[in-house]
């Protein structure tokens, strides 16, 4: 990762901050009050040892020191306790309003810009990534102005006794940040890399899972064995590549600290031999000095240490930043900007109109998938839409369903659909997929979406209505039958069969359909062709097909080739037409016959 | 515990890099210990040596000054050191169990893995191989280091004072022994708490990003983001119980910790030993027992993560532990070279996972015998028991009872690769696999990546006629586009690389078959959801390239059946009737009015 790239990442992070409350500050005081009884206590120890070695007193003499000592000690408990409840407190925060913006985002962006990538990938983003955001609020930032604040508070304690100690402190401390910057920048890079080689571990180890009954026919099994074995193996070395830096920085650190202590050990000794004689204001050194700051060196060090072992914690957060800070400042380019919020509303209470003048859709990272095409779609017509693959059908229906930006005009009874308030709109359509989706919970709340007003009767009447009542009825639970996840239990026609149910339900003055028969078996494709064709009559519709046979009902078709509309009208018309509808027509008519081979001539 | 010894014992093979790091992490909390202590006793004893002329100029301060620079140096190395190496014994052991698991997942068949969720299976298998982790770099080091130096300490101290040697090492052993105890239980209802909440949170967001069209169109967004809010303050709630038992931990031990200091100094303060009062000595004693703090952090905290360790072990156990339920006859030498397939009286039952003794039954008498290199096909409505047919003769699932001959033997008799040699499948669901496109094809082919090269450049080449023969194939099944560019067998398909449409991936099942070339071709309606142009350049392809092979394939439609020699027709898991397309249209009426596309 650039430099600049980083900065701006933790820039961001920082902006984010606001989000832990005063819970972060809290995390500080309590920090810094966990150093100053460290101070207390390396004085009262300090005290204890010179009173007893130098000054040979008494045990009872020291009385005082011992029950200083004594009620201090819970106290540094608690102030642990409260430190660490109060860092959890921050980063909860933090991770409750991301989760929340980067999901306001998602459903702000729609299902076009999900669909981009798989639903596991985003999954990761809003669970994963999220979570490692949290030590870096929780850890990272606090102990960052604790690395500032305590061995600050140490050396204004240890100078006025002995400037000497607070000199050998003082010059070993600067050097930590400099190591820390220097290891530091290696292993955030390395960590970023290491991320990405665990997820595609994890990955890999998923892909052959999935394809585990593949390997198995084709005998691979064990040749698989081998690749997870590499894989794995260069997980590890990439892994200890970046622990190896990651590890030189903390024992930087900790070489530091352990030297001091050894030099100011040093120190102090020759001192009291009289071997050396400076750093002290006049009066020699005593014992009690000397053990204070004996003590006090390893805290002096402590914070920074702590650092060093949060450091990771702030690469993965910064990893973690980019994914998020791209998405959430993602902005859909040719959305229409309307100043005001869309908060137009369409007449409910009639079977709605469409007009499309010049219009474009656009993807949702700018290039034009549609258009410009103009078309009419008049109250309770059925038209078909039908192209080849890549024409832009689904692009146009996403269009409808406000899904993807477009420009141009789109009126629904006159009104602009982009200033439309959307999940009004949604209200008025009916919608169905080739892939329908079933939700894990049972067969009522998958045909009621949350709408509490429909009645078991009514649900029935669709189930009925679609064939797949008599299978419901079998089960045990009825409408309770629980549907797994993945729509285990269920084939792709009887889910077919009960989103169309689902569709239903709605009482939509508009319905939309994506090639709602193209994954079935010929029963359901029947099944559920006739139904839409009777819920429809009265009813605006608009249906992606492949089923050219199926269109002579339709009132208009509209053909359509590369994002532009190049035939238009009813079944009989285009078909005596040249053009690409006869072209595509006379294709299937062919095809047909060379696969069932002249089994007319036969009857 | 007991679940956690089969992984324990993969501890065998890495038992140098584990005690070499064992080793240096005693060594490093040694010096640590070594350190302080020294530096307090160097600092009283001159300070006492320097009140005298006399003791000053006797002192001898070069050894305790050598004493203290060593031990500095000496932590941070072993320090270092132990950290290397105990991280790369974990990462080995990674592995090992990675490759363990596949190993133990292999042999499962469908039966051993029904009812557990593909995506469970990951979870299973991934997320809980890394936390196991946890149990050697985390668990088992800091506990048996600790062990060892508590020792150290207390021989040094009681060479001294053996009172206090015995109060200072017996307190903390006891803090060693019931720290542990104590956070584990502690630890270990909100750990599993944690994990299922996250799994359940996951499972949720799941399906709300993939449904999320569904959920926008039908304004039940906020119905599901509810859930999901629901979902994730409960998992907030146990992770906040878990820091709670961190925070808990923490001041536990600050507590202990510090009253033991206490103890030790207002004792050691009327003399160590022969030394009363006790000079120097007590700086040693006291700075060691400020020290032992050292040894004795990362064992408080550490023992939450062994409830969840063993949460992990118990369901990778639970997962690997099956006793596969289909076994190959591996000694067999016996192999499918004819492919004369027969059925005798088949019975055969999905068992209910909720109720064992409520099974349906799939398939009922079936016999069924197909000479070898004879088209065959088995019509049938979904859900006649067509594919559980298939599945019984790749032996994914065995039958209740019956036999299925291949060339006169019992498939019981044959081994895996006897087996899978002998016969080729095409389904409907082709899976790509995420790698490049020669990894894709290779896999069907017999004996790749067995073969061991003398060098790269022989490897190359071998590799470069293999390409040769992969782009025949795919210019046969009309892929001839993938092979287009730069290094095409380079390209990366699946996750994250190229998308292949329905039909190319169709296609690539085609192209793996006719890599695989067995005698017995297996068609699970392959052309299903398939356009008309593609489903009769596939059909054709296929029938060419099985002209001398026993074909059986499965279907619901008419497509092809006038290529068969014989058709089957199945309903609700028997043989109905059976004949030629020319006959069956004449003679039987659900046939011909199929055939009409009346039903």
């Amino acid at each position: 990762m650039n430099i600049p790239l980083e900065k701006q990442l933790t820039k961001w992070l920082k902006q984010q901050k606001k989000s832990c409350g005063f819970f972060l500050n809290l995390t500080v005081t309590f920090g810094v009050l966990t150093g100053l009884s460290l101070l207390v206590q390396a004085y009262l120890i300090a005290s204890i040892i010179h009173g007893i070695v130098i000054l040979e007193l008494p045990t009872q003499a020291l009385n005082h020191h011992f029950i200083g000592l004594l009620c201090l000690i819970p106290v540094r408990a608690a102030l642990a306790f409260a430190r660490e409840r109060s860092s959890f407190e921050a980063g909860k925060r933090l991770r409750l309003q991301i989760r929340q913006q980067v999901l306001d985002k998602l459903c702000e962006l729609g299902p076009a810009y999900i669909k981009g990538k798989p639903a596991g990938s985003w999954a990761t983003i809003v669970l994963e990534q999220i979570e490692d955001l949290h030590d870096f609020y929780a850890r990272y930032l606090p102990q960052m102005l604790l690395a500032g604040f305590i061995p600050l508070t140490i050396l204004i304690a240890v100078f006025p006794l002995n400037w000497a100690a607070g000199l050998i402190l003082l010059t070993t401390a600067p050097l930590i940040p400099i190591f820390m910057i220097l290891v530091g920048k290696g292993a955030a890079d390395a960590n970023r890399k290491n991320f990405k080689v665990l997820t595609q571990l994890s990955g890999h180890f998923m892909d052959r899972l999935k394809g585990l009954k593949t390997l198995k026919l084709f005998n691979q099994g064990e040749t698989e064995l081998k690749n997870i074995e590499s894989a794995s193996e260069s997980f590890r070395s990439g892994t200890m590549a970046v622990l190896r830096l990651a590890f030189l920085s903390s024992a930087v650190l900790e070489f530091f600290a352990a030297i001091s202590i050894a030099v100011l050990a040093v120190y102090f000794g020759f001192s009291f031999l009289e071997e050396l004689n400076f750093g002290h204001y006049g009066e020699s050194i005593t014992l009690f000095i000397g053990v204070f700051v004996l003590m006090l060196a390893p805290e002096f060090y402590q914070p920074l240490r702590d650092m060093g072992t949060h450091y990771h914690a702030k690469a993965q957060a910064i990893g973690a930043a980019e994914a998020l800070k791209e998405l959430l400042d993602y902005e859909v380019p040719h959305q229409q900007q309307n100043s005001t919020t869309p908060s137009q509303s369409v007449q409910t209470n009639q079977a709605l109109t469409l007009q499309a003048a010049d219009l474009c859709v656009y993807s949702l990272d700018g290039s034009l998938l549609v258009g410009p095409i103009s078309f009419t779609v008049e109250q309770n017509q059925n038209v078909a839409l039908v192209g080849p693959s890549g024409s832009g059908k689904t692009s146009l229906l996403n269009a409808l369903l406000g899904f993807l930006p477009y420009q141009g005009s789109l009126l629904v009874n006159g009104v602009e659909l982009s200033s439309i308030d959307k999940p009004q709109w949604r209200k008025n359509l009916a919608w169905l997929g080739q892939d329908p989706q079933l939700f894990y919970g049972t067969v009522r709340e998958n045909i009621t979406m949350g709408d509490t007003t429909l009645t078991d009767e009514t649900i029935k009447a669709h189930l009925q209505q679609v064939a797949i009542w008599d299978f419901i009825e079998q089960k045990t639970l009825g409408l309770a039958h629980p549907i797994g996840e993945q729509m285990s239990g269920l084939s792709v026609g009887q889910a077919q069969r009960i989103a169309l149910a689902r569709a239903l339900t709605k009482n939509a003055q508009l319905f939309l359909l994506d090639e709602p028969t193209a994954s079935l078996d010929q029963d359901s494709e029947r099944v559920i062709f006739s139904t839409i064709q009777d819920a429809t009559q009265d009813m605006t519709s608009l249906m992606i097909s492949h089923r050219l046979d199926q269109l002579q009902h339709m009132h208009n078709i509209i053909v359509m080739d590369q994002g532009k509309i190049v035939q238009q009208g009813d079944f009989d018309t285009l078909n005596k037409a040249p053009g690409l509808f006869n072209d595509m027509q006379q294709d299937m008519s062919h095809l047909d016959n060379t696969i069932s081979m002249n089994s007319q001539a036969e009857i | 515990m007991t679940v956690l010894l089969p992984f324990i014992r993969l501890f065998k093979k890495q038992w140098l890099m584990m005690s070499v790091g064992l080793l240096l992490s005693i060594i490093a909390l040694l010096s640590g210990i070594g350190l302080l202590s020294l530096s307090g006793w160097f600092l009283s004893a001159s300070a006492i040596a320097g009140l005298t002329l006399l003791a000053t100029q006797s002192f001898n301060y070069f050894t305790p000054a050598g004493g203290v620079r060593f031990l500095s140096i000496l932590r941070t190395a072993s320090r270092y050191g132990e950290r290397l190496a105990t991280h790369q014994a974990t990462f080995k052991l990674l592995t090992q169990l990675r490759v363990w698991a596949w190993q133990k997942l292999l042999p499962l068949s469908a039966s051993n893995m029904q009812g557990k969720r593909q995506g469970e299976i990951l979870n299973r298998l991934v997320s809980d191989i890394d936390t196991l982790d946890h149990l050697y770099l985390r668990l088992l080091t800091p506990l048996f280091s600790a062990f060892f130096v508590l020792l150290a300490m207390f021989f040094f101290l009681a060479w001294f004072d053996l009172h206090l040697a015995i109060i200072l090492t017996s307190s903390l052993l006891v803090l060693w022994l019931v720290l542990p105890v104590l956070f584990y239980f502690l630890g270990r209802k909100p750990g599993v708490e944690q994990l299922q909440n996250k799994r359940q949170y996951r499972v949720q967001l799941l399906s709300f990003l993939q449904g999320f069209s569904e959920i926008s169109l039908f304004s039940a967004t906020d119905r599901f983001r509810q859930q999901l809010a629901e979902s994730e303050q409960k998992l907030l709630a146990s992770q906040q119980m878990t820091s709670n038992v961190m925070a808990f931990s923490q001041a536990l031990l600050i507590l202990c910790h510090g009253f033991i200091v206490l103890s030790i100094l207002y004792i050691a303060s009327s003399g160590v030993g022969e030394y009363q009062p006790p000079g120097a000595l007590l700086a040693m004693v006291g700075f060691m027992a400020l020290a032992s703090i050292e040894i004795l952090l990362p064992i408080s905290g550490a023992f939450q993560h062994l409830s969840s360790c063993i949460n992990a072990a118990t369901r990778v156990n639970d997962l690997l532990e099956q006793t596969p339920d289909i076994v190959f006859n591996e000694q067999s030498t016996q192999s499918i070279t004819r492919g004369n397939i027969h059925f005798k009286d088949i019975q055969f039952a999905y068992q209910d996972e909720t109720s064992p003794q409520a099974s349906t039954a799939v398939l009922n008498d079936i016999n069924l015998t197909i000479k070898a290199g004879e088209k065959v096909a088995l019509l049938g409505k979904t859900g006649c028991g067509k594919s559980t047919l298939l599945s019984l003769i790749t032996r994914e699932w065995e039958a209740n009872s019956g036999s299925i001959m291949l060339d006169g033997t019992a498939i019981e008799q044959y081994s895996q690769s006897a087996l899978t040699t002998g016969i080729s499948v095409v389904s409907q669901r082709v899976y790509i696999f995420s790698g490049t496109l020669r990894d894709n094809l290779t896999l069907a082919q017999p004996n790749t990546g067995q073969r061991t090269f003398n060098n790269a450049a022989e490897q190359k080449a071998a590799r470069d006629i293999n390409d040769q023969v992969l782009a025949s194939v795919l210019n046969k099944v009309g892929l001839s586009a993938l092979t287009k560019g730069e290094e095409p067998f380079d390209m990366w398909l699946g996750e994250g690389g190229r998308q292949l449409s329905g039909g190319e991936q169709r296609r690539i099942g085609v192209a793996r078959a006719l890599l695989h070339d067995a005698p017995i071709l297996l068609l699970d309606e392959p052309t299903e959801g398939l356009d008309k142009r593609t489903e009769r350049d596939i059909l054709k392809l296929l029938f060419e390239f099985a002209e001398h092979k026993t074909l059986l394939m499965i279907s619901h439609r008419l497509t092809a059946m006038d290529k068969m020699d014989n058709i089957y027709l199945m309903e609700q898991g028997t043989l109905r009737n059976q004949g030629t397309h020319q006959i069956l249209i004449k003679t039987d009426d659900y046939y011909a009015c199929l055939h009409k596309h009346l039903c």
